[in-house]
């Protein structure tokens, strides 16, 4: 029964574990340590709860355990942001393909977001998920989770402006 | 969702790297699940004796606190005057067949087949020719025995 357990657990981790990595690291505004600290203590709690959400969506579960985690986290002194007026320097053109170069200055700018907004715009057009999901999935209403992805799109777009079009 | 919002999900999507789930992933999930069920076990065996303790210390203390405010007889309530006390009384008989009526206590005239015998302390009944009316005693009307004497 627990190895049963065990290996249907190992089968969904192994399956699933480059999403929720890249889920967990545009959660944490690229850094990649971080990332995989959150990811491990979010997929310790499935196990605890695999008996129960196995059957149903255990994906879900670690997205909200991830999405709270992160958000939560920012909170925390050791894991504190500064936002900063100019952004990091970018990486050179010539050592860098075109979709490093955009995912660096994605998650550069990402990393500006407060978490909160961070975790709204990643769910709203990463996980493409509607409003009210969002809003489930970060435990607040459904305006909250609406503000907050107003507003981290509108930061994006002003700090992506600043330095370079995304495209 | 305009051009701009397009273009940040194709580029969230578009940044995905193939990572593997390594062995050190999977050694290091395990420690992570190891290390939480010790904790788990940890605080339910703190919980479980903090609760046995309480309970001792509960059991220790309570009785004490009740001795020490335990009353020497039953008190009034207050505002209830000291005739109002109850008495105990008689237990009632219990119907035992089903569908028998309930006893009712009434006050009703009733012959009471015993002479008048009156107390030394109360005034001689003045002489009458006539026969002794029925005294009026409360009695307890059972339809099932006969009426209890005194």
């Amino acid at each position: 029964m627990g190895q049963l357990r065990a290996d249907e657990f190992d089968r969904f981790v192994a399956a699933r574990w480059s999403a929720l990595l890249h889920l967990a690291r545009l959660f944490t505004g690229g850094d990649r340590h971080r990332a995989e600290d959150l990811l491990q203590e979010a997929l310790v709690k499935l196990w605890f709860a695999w008996p129960k959400v196995a059957e149903q969506a255990p994906e879900a579960y670690v997205r909200r355990v991830l999405a709270r985690a992160a958000a939560r986290s920012a909170r925390r002194r050791w894991w504190g942001e500064h936002p900063v007026d100019q952004l990091p320097d970018p990486p050179e053109v010539a050592d860098e393909t075109a979709a490093v170069d955009e995912q660096t200055r994605l998650e550069a700018v990402l990393a500006l977001l407060p978490a909160r907004q961070r975790a709204a715009v990643v769910l709203r057009y990463y996980q493409d998920l509607p409003e009210r999901d969002v809003a489930e999935v970060l435990g607040c209403p459904v305006g909250t989770a609406r503000s907050l992805t107003t507003r981290g799109v509108a930061r994006l777009r002003q700090l992506l402006a600043e330095a370079e079009p995304v495209e | 969702m305009d051009h701009f919002e397009q273009e940040l999900a194709r580029v969230m999507r578009d940044s995905q790297e193939d990572t593997l789930y390594e062995d050190r992933h999977r050694d290091r999930l395990h420690a992570g699940v190891r290390a939480r069920r010790r904790a788990r076990a940890a605080w339910t065996a703190t919980g479980s004796v903090l609760t046995v303790a309480g309970l001792g210390v509960g059991l220790m203390v309570l009785p004490s606190a009740f001795a020490q405010d335990d009353p020497t007889g039953p008190q009034r309530r207050p505002g209830t005057p000291a005739e109002s006390v109850p008495t105990p009384s008689a237990p009632r008989p219990v119907p035992t067949a089903p569908q028998a009526p309930m006893p009712t206590c009434t006050s009703t005239t009733r012959s009471v087949p015993t002479p008048y015998r009156p107390s030394p302390s109360e005034p001689p009944m003045p002489t009458r020719t006539s026969p002794p009316k029925p005294v009026p005693t409360p009695t307890c009307a059972s339809t099932t025995g006969p009426l209890p004497m005194p």
